[in-house]
């Protein structure tokens, strides 16, 4: 074993809760792992408090503040409040069973440490931070994927840039790994607002594992022919039973062209004309449907038989990551091209695992990159594709990444099952009440938060990393400096203006001999 | 720390490693207390203070003794000596730090540290001298003994009078002061004095040959407080109006914090308190200093030697005791 540092003694230890002297000349931050040593056994615990005092009273603090008197090392103090959460006894890991004792001598944690917490994991996201130092490599294992995960903090935060660490690193691990992700701010491409800005265009497997779709160059349609009346629930939540009976009815009497007809129907004769091509009286019931049927966008929803959901799936189910870029579009039109998209592939992976399992077996693990997700898993509105996701879609491999600036609005069920959390700097305090109130071994963790800084995180990954670890996140730009394309010595290929070139000789040789 | 504490404790740990390798040789401490003074109040004595506000500036000396260590043998103890300055409303002060190891019996260090108090009290009021000008009062804490063995500087005593600095020595408790029938003095004073405010004077007159260098006097300095204390004038003064003299003590006598004694004594007084984690510091540096020597185990089980009584009485430190008659 390495000599390691001794940074301080017990004071007082309660519970789960331990409190020590900070020797003099020690360094600590907020959220950092120290290791006590009891007897034989070693206790992990996080930093989660401190504080500093006088052993002098008012008027000899007055003096020395006065600077007239100094009073040597025994005037202050420094104490530090910890968290166990880790028990070591041999090379035996598990929850404490017990805590240390008074005088009990505590150390700062080093690699060997990092490599006894096994806090790497195949989607690294950052190093360990002890102090002002970074340790080994933290990160998440491939199986946490489908047990959901949600990255919140404010803007500014370094959100985007854990996304696209995590993303390239699903693109990495493809065809075991993949990533469908949604854009809303159109950043993630380019790496807009990562400085030097670098996006997963610069991945050097993103044009062979990956796709992007925009809705800036009108491909990103979805084939009003494609939408069966099961799905309108994906584009209007609030839809209600009479309506949805409405549009099975249409859809019988007119097949997949069904609101093409119905809105013909409607423009030539009103209400009356869609009653009598489908026998039904109730005007409101046809009105409330058509209204919504007619907001649907003829950009994004022209009469086609073609939908770049289909292609989405499709690339999906091959390992090839998926890059929506839903700037541009309004609310609705964004919330409506999410729902279909994420509803359609994970169906895909519900209808395999129930009709192919063998063929489920060869899907990649998909996590769905949600930003914004406070205004898709809100309790106050209606429920969405994606909070069924977070409930029921581990078993089909399908993780969902929720990513927010607010926490506090992703309702509490989904909150719960999102194992994995990357908690960034929050300042709202309703945002971290809810999240060190509703994560476990992060109660006492509200100071903590409040003075993250921008790129560090705390990460808590059930069942794997049972505490909250502080973590540097990957600058990603670095990321992909460390993940250069690999040189397999082949020579270059021709410029493209070369070959221009080239052919505009050729055709005008052919055109001579022609002559 | 500063530079003459460290080599006052590499002193105090060489003296006491000197003990401890070769023991010491009992030898006679001289000193003597206070002589007893015996007089009968007389009623003409009292003489009315004028309640004034003063433009003179009031510098007052007082000296605090901490334990460090103590055995059967030897101490070592911290000495603090700290002064005040009330200019009006404005105080200034400060304090030395000196620490001493001293090896004999409880007697003998009994009076070696008070002698030690009265040299530390008498070289910073010699250096405060500098700075007041005639007119100005000097204030000691205690009797007004100079020279022979257990007094203040003489030169203390000479230079106040050549530079016309009223030296007066204010003692907080007069138990050597009898009436004729041996009660205390003090009291009967306070039973018979008419006034609100008053000087009695003289109990006692200057004696040089018996070292004592100023009239003894008592004083009541605040109508409001029922507090008197024994004041000596130095001999230069007596030849003034008395009142005049004592009067504008009154205008440093009426701080609440020490209502009928005067303030700058008061500051001297709190100023020469030394923190506890100061003292703590300070023990931690000797103890190191002797266990580098090889004689702290000796010299500890000398100290558990004596410290029982102390133990049973609940203090497990000494430094949290001052000393007063407990050396």
């Amino acid at each position: 074993m390495s000599n390691q540092t001794c940074i301080g003694s017990i004071n007082k230890v309660d519970g789960d809760k331990i409190v020590f002297f900070l020797d003099g000349n020690a360094k600590l931050s907020f959220g950092q792992i120290v290791k006590i040593k009891s007897g034989s056994r070693d206790f992990y615990a996080r930093v989660v408090n401190a504080g500093s005092s006088s052993t002098l009273d008012t008027h000899e603090q007055l003096r020395e503040a006065h600077g007239k008197e100094s009073f040597g090392p025994y005037s202050s103090y420094k104490h530090v409040t910890a968290v166990l959460f880790l028990e070591r006894t041999g090379e035996k890991l598990r929850a404490p069973t017990f805590n240390p004792n008074y005088m009990d001598k505590v150390y700062a944690t080093e690699d060997e440490d990092c490599k006894i917490l096994k806090l790497a994991g195949d989607l690294e996201i950052g190093l360990l931070r002890s102090g002002e130092q970074v340790l080994g490599k933290v990160g998440i294992g491939i199986e946490a994927i489908p047990l959901m995960i949600g990255m919140f903090g404010m803007t500014g935060s370094g959100k985007t840039n854990c996304e696209l660490v995590v993303n390239a690193q699903l693109i990495d691990c493809s065809p075991k790994t993949v990533g469908l992700i949604f854009d809303f701010a159109g950043q993630l491409l380019e790496g807009k607002g990562i400085r030097p800005q670098r996006g997963l265009q610069d991945h050097p497997l993103f044009h062979t594992r990956a796709k992007y779709y925009s809705a800036r160059d009108k491909k990103m349609t979805v084939g009003l022919y494609t939408l069966q009346p099961k799905k309108l629930g994906l584009l209007f939540p609030e839809i209600g039973g009479p309506q949805l009976k409405v549009a099975q009815k249409l859809y019988h009497t007119f097949g997949d062209q069904w609101i093409e007809q119905a809105k013909e129907a409607y423009t030539n004769e009103g209400p009356q004309g869609i009653g009598k091509a489908i026998n039904y009286k109730q005007r409101n019931v046809i009105e409330a449907l058509m209204l919504k049927l007619l907001s649907l966008s003829p950009e994004l929803f022209p009469p086609a038989s073609y939908s770049f959901i289909d292609d989405v799936v499709q690339n999906i189910t091959q390992g090839i990551t998926c890059l929506i870029d839903i700037s541009g579009l309004s609310s609705e039109e964004q919330q409506n091209i999410t729902n279909l998209t994420a509803a359609n592939v994970a169906t895909h992976y519900k209808t395999l695992w129930e009709q192919n399992f063998e063929e489920w077996q060869k899907l990649p693990t998909l996590l769905i990159t949600l930003e914004e997700a406070h205004e898709f898993l809100d309790p106050a509105k209606p429920k969405t594709i994606f909070s069924n996701i977070a409930l029921t879609y581990r078993k089909y491999r399908v993780g969902l990444n929720a990513v927010t600036p607010r926490p506090s609005r992703i309702t509490f069920d989904v909150f719960a099952e999102l194992w994995t959390k990357v908690i960034m700097k929050t300042e709202l305090s309703r945002d971290r009440l809810y999240v060190t109130e509703n994560t476990p071994y992060l109660e006492y963790s509200d100071t903590e938060l409040k003075m993250l800084d921008l790129g560090e995180a705390l990460l808590i990954s059930e069942p794997k990393i049972r505490f909250a670890v502080p973590v540097k996140i990957t600058h990603y730009p670095e990321y992909l400096d460390e993940h250069k394309p690999t040189d397999h010595g082949l020579p270059e290929s021709q410029q493209l203006s070369d070959i221009e070139q080239r052919i505009k000789q050729i055709s005008t040789q052919s055109s001579v001999g022609l002559q | 720390m500063p530079d003459i504490v460290l080599s006052d404790i590499d002193e105090a740990v060489s003296l006491l490693s000197t003990y401890a390798e070769k023991g010491y040789s009992t030898h006679e401490t001289s000193g003597k207390d206070e002589p007893e003074v015996v007089s009968k109040v007389d009623s003409s004595k009292f003489k009315l203070l004028k309640k004034m506000d003063s433009d003179a500036k009031f510098v007052a000396v007082d000296c605090s003794t901490r334990i460090l260590k103590r055995a059967n043998n030897w101490g070592i103890y911290l000495f603090r000596p700290a002064y005040a300055v009330v200019d009006k409303r404005a105080v200034d002060w400060g304090y030395q730090e000196k620490i001493r190891a001293l090896v004999g019996p409880a007697y003998a260090r009994f009076q070696a540290l008070r002698n030690l108090r009265l040299e530390f009290e008498s070289e910073l009021a010699l250096s405060l001298t500098k700075s007041v000008h005639a007119g100005d009062y000097l204030l000691l804490d205690g009797a007004s003994y100079f020279g022979g063995q257990t007094g203040y500087y003489v030169a203390l005593f000479e230079r106040c009078r050549d530079l016309g600095i009223s030296l007066l020595a204010l003692s907080k408790q007069s138990p050597t002061l009898r009436d004729e029938r041996g009660r205390d003095f003090q009291t009967t004073a306070q039973l018979m004095a008419q006034q609100p405010i008053w000087v009695y004077h003289p109990v006692a007159k200057a004696n040089f040959s018996e070292h004592l260098y100023g009239d003894i006097a008592l004083v009541k300095l605040c109508e409001e407080s029922p507090r008197i204390f024994r004041l000596d004038i130095m001999e230069y003064l007596t030849g003034c109006d008395i009142s005049d003299v004592v009067s504008p003590l009154t205008a440093v006598s009426e701080d609440p914090r020490c209502l009928g004694y005067p303030v700058p004594l008061w500051l001297a007084h709190e100023f020469s308190a030394t923190a506890d984690s100061k003292l703590l510091y300070y023990l931690d540096r000797i103890e190191g200093l002797l266990k580098e020597s090889g004689h702290y185990d000796r010299l500890s089980k000398e100290e558990q030697a004596c410290s029982f009584a102390d133990e049973l009485h609940g203090m497990r430190l000494l430094i949290e005791r001052e000393v007063t008659d407990y050396v």
